[in-house]
Formats: C-alpha cells, sequence, structure tokens
C-alpha cells in the first residue's frame, strides 16, 4: 500500500486514563491513612490501638474497598454484557437474588456462629446470584437487550427475591429472624479477619478474571455477532464473566449487604472523563467504587456516632442522580435514536 | 490458472432458508449478490462469515474448512458487514474504530473515500444512516487491515449501500474495486443493479435460497434472469459512455 504510512494518528488517548488512574490511587491512600490517623488520634493507648486496628479497623477498610471494588468492576462488566449502559447488580435484581438464598441459609438455621457466616453465607449468596443473572442475561437476550425492559426484568426479581424473604419471616423463629435482620441491613462493620479470610480472595480473584478480560469487553459494545466476527467466543466469554460477576456481587453481599447504585454511578460517571476503553474504565472503576466505601468508613470513623449504614448513604446519593441520568435520555428503546 | 479459491461453499444447507450445492470466490473478485428480499442474501453470506459454527464445514476459507481456523485465525482474514447493528452506548467513532481495529491509527487510504475524519470526535448514536454506515464498513475493513494490505483479505459486505448517497455509493465502490485490484475479494449483497452492472466482476442470483445464476456478469447479468428473479420485465439501456444498465419496464405502460 502506498499511502498506508499516511495516517491519522490516534491523538494520545492514553495520557488521560492514565492520570486518572494515579489520582485514584492517591485518594484510596489518603482515605485509608486518614482512617489511620483519626483511629490513632481516639485511641491514645497503645496496646488498645493495636487491637482496634487488627481486630476491626484493617478488617473493615479491606471489606469497604474490596466491596466497593467488587461492585463497581462487576457492573461496569454487566453494562456491556448487558448491552445496557445503567446495568447495576442491585437494579437488575442481582443483589437481591443473592440476599434471598443467604436469608434462606439464615432462616432455616443451617449452622450458626463462624462456619454458617464463613461459609455458607458466601456459597449461598454466590448460587442466588448466578442465578438471577443467567435469568437476567435470558431475558436481556430474548427482549433484545432494550435498557428498559431490563430494568422492569430487575425489578420484577427483586420483588419477587423480596416476596420470599417476606415469607421466610412468617415461618421463621425469634432467633432467627434477629440474625437475618441484623444481617440484611448490611454494614462494613460486620467484617471479621475470618469471614475476610473466605471472602478476600473470592474477591479479588474475580475482580482479577474481569480486569484480565477488558480487551475482549471493548469488541462487545456492538452486540455478539460483531463480537464473534471479531475473534471472541463470546458464548464462552460470557459464561466466564457472569460466574466471575455471579462471584463478585455474591461474596460482597455476604459480606457488607446489599449496597446499590454505586455499580450503576461509578462507570456512568467515568465515561464521561476517560470514555469507553474498558481497559481503563474497569479499573479504575474499581478504585473510585472502593474509594467511595472507604468515605463511607472515614465519615463514619469522624463523626464516631453509630455506624452508618452504607446503603443507606449510596441510596441517598444514588437515587437522585438516577432520576437526572433518566431524565437525560439514557433510556433510549433499542434501536432508536 | 491454478490460483485456490478464498472461500467456497460446498453443500451449504440452511433449515429452510437456504441450499447452495457449489459456489466458489477467487482473489481479485467483486462479487455482487443479487436477489429479491428473503432469497437468503444474508444468510449465505452470515455463513461464509462462520457466524453459527452448525455450517463449518460446509464452508472453506482457502481450501480449508472453516472448523479448522480458530475465531481468532478467522478474524484478521475475513470481515463481515452486518445490517441492522444497534448500540447503546454513547460511544466515539474513534473508539470503535480503535476497538476493532487492527491498528489506532486509521490509513488515509480508507479515511478518505469513507470521510471519516469530521465524523472521528462524534458519538456513533448521534450520526446519520449513512454516515454510520460509512463507520461500520470502516471498522470491518480495519479489523483486517493487514490481510487487506497484503491483497489476501475476503471481505463479506450485506447491503454496504443501504443509507449512502450517490456520491458515498461511488466513493465506496471505488475504494472496494481498489482493494480487489491488489488481490482481495469482495462479496456484497446490492439492490441496485446499475452499480451491479458498472462495478461488479461477477454475480451470484439467489432465489428462494438457491443458487439461479453465478458466474461472470455478463452471463449473469440478462434480461431473461433478472426478469425471472425479480418478477418483472427490464429493458437493457445503452448509456453514452457506453455503460449498459437494466431499467425496470414500468407494469402499466
Amino acid at each position: 500500500m502506498t499511502t498506508s504510512d499516511s495516517v491519522f494518528r490516534s491523538t494520545s488517548t492514553k495520557e488521560k486514563p492514565l492520570r486518572v488512574i494515579i489520582a485514584l490511587t492517591v485518594l484510596v491512600l489518603s482515605l485509608v491513612t486518614a482512617v489511620l490517623v483519626q483511629l490513632k488520634i481516639t485511641l491514645v493507648n497503645d496496646s488498645a490501638f493495636q487491637h482496634v486496628l487488627w481486630q476491626l479497623t484493617l478488617p473493615t477498610l479491606a471489606t469497604a474497598f474490596l466491596v466497593g471494588a467488587a461492585l463497581t468492576v462487576s457492573a461496569g462488566c454487566l453494562q456491556v454484557l448487558l448491552q445496557n449502559p445503567l446495568a447495576d447488580p442491585g437494579i437488575i435484581g442481582i443483589s437481591s437474588g443473592a440476599s434471598l438464598m443467604a436469608a434462606a441459609v439464615l432462616l432455616s438455621g443451617f449452622g450458626a456462629g463462624y462456619i454458617a457466616v464463613q461459609y455458607w453465607l458466601p456459597l449461598a449468596s454466590f448460587l442466588g446470584a448466578l442465578v438471577s443473572i443467567f435469568v437476567i442475561i435470558k431475558i436481556a437476550a430474548r427482549l433484545r437487550h432494550s435498557p428498559m425492559a431490563v430494568i422492569l426484568a430487575g425489578i420484577a426479581i427483586s420483588t419477587m427475591s423480596g416476596a420470599i424473604v417476606a415469607w421466610l419471616y412468617y415461618f421463621a423463629d425469634a432467633q432467627a429472624m434477629r440474625n437475618l435482620t441484623f444481617w440484611l441491613m448490611g454494614s462494613l462493620y460486620q467484617s471479621d479477619p475470618k469471614v475476610l479470610l473466605v471472602g478476600a480472595p473470592i474477591l479479588l480473584l474475580s475482580i482479577g478474571f474481569i480486569l484480565s478480560k477488558t480487551t475482549q469487553l471493548n469488541q462487545l459494545y456492538l452486540g455478539s455477532s460483531n463480537a464473534i466476527t471479531a475473534g471472541i467466543n463470546v458464548q464462552s466469554l460470557q459464561n466466564r464473566l457472569l460466574i466471575a460477576c455471579a462471584l463478585a456481587v455474591g461474596c460482597a453481599v455476604s459480606l457488607a449487604g446489599s449496597i446499590a447504585f454505586i455499580g450503576l454511578l461509578v462507570p456512568h460517571f467515568l465515561r464521561f472523563i476517560i470514555g469507553y476503553d474498558n481497559r481503563w474504565l474497569i479499573p479504575a472503576s474499581g478504585l473510585l467504587g472502593g474509594a467511595l466505601l472507604l468515605l463511607v468508613v472515614l465519615i463514619t470513623e469522624v463523626w464516631a456516632v453509630t455506624t452508618l449504614p452504607v446503603s443507606m448513604l449510596t441510596a441517598s446519593i444514588g437515587g437522585p442522580i438516577f432520576i437526572w441520568a433518566l431524565l437525560r435520555g439514557q433510556f433510549r428503546p433499542a434501536g432508536g435514536r | 490458472m491454478t490460483t485456490i479459491p478464498v472461500l467456497s461453499i460446498d453443500g451449504l444447507q440452511v433449515h429452510d432458508r437456504l441450499s447452495v450445492n457449489q459456489l466458489q470466490f477467487y482473489p481479485g473478485q467483486l462479487v455482487h449478490i443479487l436477489g429479491s428480499n428473503g432469497a437468503g442474501k444474508s444468510t449465505l453470506l452470515s455463513c461464509a462469515a462462520g457466524l453459527d459454527a452448525d455450517f463449518h464445514q460446509h464452508v472453506l476459507l482457502r481450501n480449508k474448512a472453516l472448523s479448522e481456523w480458530t475465531l481468532s485465525q478467522l478474524a484478521q482474514e475475513r470481515c463481515l458487514l452486518e445490517q441492522g447493528v444497534v448500540c447503546q452506548f454513547e460511544i466515539s467513532v474513534r473508539e470503535v474504530l480503535n476497538f476493532y481495529g487492527v491498528t489506532t491509527d486509521i490509513p488515509l487510504q480508507l479515511a478518505v473515500p469513507l470521510e471519516l475524519e469530521g465524523l472521528l470526535h462524534r458519538s456513533i448514536t448521534q450520526l446519520s444512516g449513512g454516515e454510520l454506515q460509512r463507520v461500520h464498513i470502516a471498522r470491518c475493513l480495519l479489523q483486517i487491515w493487514t490481510s487487506i494490505s497484503r491483497g489476501e483479505a475476503l471481505i463479506l459486505l450485506d447491503e454496504p449501500m443501504q443509507g449512502l448517497d450517490v456520491k458515498h455509493q461511488l466513493a465506496v465502490m471505488d475504494f472496494l474495486t481498489a482493494l480487489v485490484a491488489q488481490g482481495n475479494c469482495v462479496i456484497m449483497s446490492c439492490h441496485d443493479l446499475q452499480l451491479t452492472a458498472r462495478y461488479a466482476t461477477d454475480c451470484v442470483m439467489l432465489e428462494d435460497g438457491k443458487v439461479a445464476a453465478s458466474g461472470a456478469k455478463s452471463t449473469v447479468l440478462t434480461a431473461a434472469n433478472l426478469s425471472h428473479c425479480f418478477g418483472c420485465e427490464f429493458n437493457l439501456i445503452y448509456s453514452e459512455n457506453a455503460y449498459q444498465f437494466y431499467l425496470p419496464r414500468l407494469s402499466h405502460s
């Protein structure tokens, strides 16, 4: 080709995302430092500081970061898989599926104490998340990925899960009910080193897997047959990513309850800044999601009031922004302009 | 000549849609697939691209069944422009081309005939039908640009002229003709018989999922074949610059 050396050079698209990633990393580190400094000020007694640090604060920080990252990374991934820029594990019913299974385990009184919390809860949440994810993906494919239809299907799944949990309440005994109520409220302060020992590796592995597939995710923006033409084994990629998302969401729910909206808002917000390249967008989403939950921890530490339910905060901020996104016309009918 | 065919179809049966015994396509051919709506043009192109693994045994790329190629190998050898691609994301044209192309730099040879420069920064959800079609054509060709540069590519296009104005139709056809001259093979469905008469080297005429005629343009593009295929009479017109084309005869005249 004679003219192939004359080209439109890509105007450096890498520098800006890189700067965003660095800024977000700095943000995460400074939030962690701020929490630790605050703790040191509150607890002057050194042995008390050591104890609280290792038993409470560090596990809480790790839980906050990992749960935030898991929810936003899997949301960013699900948005591409479902062809829906506003998908969120909370909105499309994946978290509620996970909560339902976890509630069933708690209410059945099936094993108490650490064994139940450490192993059965994450497993049950994972299965719940997995079932809801596959139901959603089938519905989405059938409704030709119309964003509104997928959201409505998610509402249906959430409603059904809620109904079943209500029925379970009806039949449960008093102790099991207290366990469930406590757990369903969801908080970052339930974190415990032993529980985290199981949860953290699962979260890290599933996040890592999703991050390793971001190049392929880029080729799914125009739907599955264009991805196949571009050389992607869509069925296998989709199944693996869905399992990774179910693991991440299920585990996050079992650690901190159901936290809505950050998965929707974080990738959506970052797309305005760094664009749609998932190689940058998804890691940046993970960092910002983690930073947001760390901020919740910091606010709680500084105020030193009773622990704030995370869902309360994220929903208070997320709800209005969700409505704003709706009015901005994000929900166009499929194929419409 | 012992050139091996770029693409051969061998006993391809798609239930209720397509039944093709033998078809061969060679380097340097610009093939137009003709036929009425629902005749099986899109099915033939998507089978040729290997979208459905069920038919991989019956489609051969350079004498090797598609089942012997990996998806990522195929992605470098052939492209497919599909109809009706929907995107829910307000992704920019530059990003689309980067994600699907082998290179992030857009060759001028591609950017000039498709007039991409003004579109690069725009969101693909805000383009007009014709602008979007130019972007998708560019995306498909960029995916196999290395192979195209070597003159070995198989370019499958399902109604690439859809939405394009006359100027861009001619620009794209001239561009495809230049690619074919380098040894690439273009197979496209087309409803504009004037473009077929002017640009195609070969034609395949499909009727109810079967090949009604195939071969060099002069043998396929006859008034008899056309009227049989489309169910209306055609007049052969010679234009001043010695092009000949077919005009449907009005049934009431």
